[in-house]
């Protein structure tokens, strides 16, 4: 296939959904897609079918839970505030903990996909992102008592 | 204050993402009031073989202009996380969750091959005799879908090179016969008593002129819009590219300046004549000589030879290749 067309999308025009207000503004998109580094690869134990009826029945779509993720600087009262980039905390399962920071990407990304429902190659870009989540540590262990629950 | 927890959850299907790395112009063009739809183009495999200029990577084109794309391993995994209700123990909650990972993002940097070496590759050279016609040559759908560079960039080489297609096929004249089909529309233009920049502006003189020569309209049709490929300056234009044309057809590498300056001017209506200087063509020609013309290196549609051979001798690891 010599040429593909990559479409703008058209979410990228749509305004901001302002009950959408799990992520900090700054870290908001459009489509609600956002961009999460790891320095590290998370393990899934084998999937259960029973997972997969479970969500099937509320809608979503087919996951497994691995972690929290908290912005323990973050006050929403004060979106324009940047000091609580320096901390994000991603606690994974019971006993590792990862820390990491907001950065601003040096470039813009655009998050490319094949179009929704068709049969050809055309892509579209279903996202530009400008800031991600980096967690450039290794995670550490923590004890039972501190991790929250789910 | 109490910070908010949002579960973290990998969804089970991932789908396919490609990240892109966004120039400012780009991300200013894609963010603007219409956003362009961009394309991706690479060559077609059947073809690398023949191509020695070109090398098989996939571009980034806007209308306008050319990246070349260059896929970039990530060392840490890269999630695309989508704000989404994840259940909880209490119940649907707001979260996160994680639909593709990426382990390599594409970078984009400014396109150095040379399009308008690449157009000519795939053109065939038309002498302007109807037998050099061969079955070789492509439409010129298939030219814009393969080359390797915005529409823009080649629609503008195209239209420099008189570009035509015929048959599905798509040819690039000499300057031989750009030459006599010049002499034959500046005397149907004469006999006619018309002006050639009013002509150049009626497709219907130069169909009719085809028809009587049994020239390709399609042929004429592009040295018609030769003429007016630079707006505003169509005689000027038109002159400076007819001293390329005389130039071109010239068997050697340079001309006496003579010889070159009479040929010329026997080309221009009267009016145009006084715009027939050396300084014109400047850029284009090494005047070094004053007894003769030559052209500037790679300087020109017809120089093909020189710039052909200068940037393959240029090219060491193609030089290898060929060698292995």
């Amino acid at each position: 296939m010599p040429s593909v067309p990559i479409l703008p999308s058209s979410s990228l025009r749509v305004p901001l959904n302002s009950t959408s207000d799990s992520l900090p503004t700054l870290l908001q998109t459009p489509s609600g897609l956002a961009l999460v580094e790891l320095q590290a690869t998370i393990h899934t134990p084998n999937r259960v079918v029973k997972d997969d009826e479970d969500v099937a029945m509320d809608g979503t779509i087919p996951q497994t839970v691995v972690g929290n993720l908290s912005f323990p600087l973050y006050d929403p009262s004060t979106p324009d505030e940047t000091a609580w980039m320096k901390s994000v905390l991603l606690y994974i399962g019971k006993h590792q903990l990862l820390k990491g920071e907001v950065k601003k990407l040096p470039k813009a990304m655009a998050l490319v996909r094949r179009q929704d429902g068709s049969t050809s190659e055309t892509m579209e870009i279903a996202e530009i992102v400008r800031y991600k989540i980096v967690f450039s540590q290794r995670p550490e262990p923590v004890g039972d008592d501190v991790a929250p629950s789910t | 204050m109490e910070s908010r927890e949002l579960p973290f959850a990998l969804a089970h299907e991932q789908a396919a993402f490609r990240l892109l790395e966004l120039p400012d112009e780009l991300l200013a063009l894609l963010t603007s009031e219409h956003p362009p739809t961009l394309q991706i183009k690479s060559k077609g495999t059947h073809n690398d073989q023949a191509s020695s200029s070109t090398n098989s990577f996939a571009v980034l084109c806007t209308d306008s202009k050319t990246y070349q794309i260059r896929q970039v391993q990530t060392s840490n995994s890269l999630h695309i996380v989508q704000q989404s209700p994840v259940p909880g123990q209490d119940g649907l909650k707001d979260g996160l969750c994680s639909i593709a990972t990426c382990p390599a993002t594409l970078e984009l940097s400014a396109n150095s091959s040379d399009v308008g070496l690449d157009l000519k590759e795939m053109l065939v050279r038309w002498d302007g005799d109807e037998s050099t016609k061969t079955t070789r040559g492509q439409s010129r759908e298939f030219i814009f879908a393969n080359l390797p560079a915005s529409n823009g960039e080649i629609t503008d080489k195209w239209s420099q090179f008189c570009a035509f297609e015929v048959g599905d096929r798509s040819y690039t004249p000499t300057a031989s016969a750009i030459l006599n089909a010049w002499k034959a529309i500046h005397m149907a233009a004469e006999a006619e008593g018309q002006d050639l920049a009013v002509v150049a502006s009626n497709p219907a003189f130069f169909e009719k002129l085809a028809e009587e020569e049994g020239l390709p309209a399609a042929f004429l049709e592009a040295i018609r819009c030769r003429m007016i490929y630079q707006n505003g300056g169509l005689t000027q234009t038109t002159t400076s590219w007819l001293a390329e044309v005389v130039l071109g057809s010239s068997p050697g590498t340079s001309l006496s300046r003579t010889v070159f300056l009479a040929s010329w001017h026997d080309l221009l209506p009267e009016k145009w004549k006084t715009l027939a200087t050396l300084d014109l063509i400047k850029p284009f020609t090494n005047q070094s000589d004053p007894t003769t013309i030559a052209w500037r290196e790679s300087g020109s549609a017809f120089s093909i030879a020189p710039s052909k051979a200068a940037s393959s001798n240029r090219k060491w690891h193609e030089r290898f290749k060929k060698g292995r």
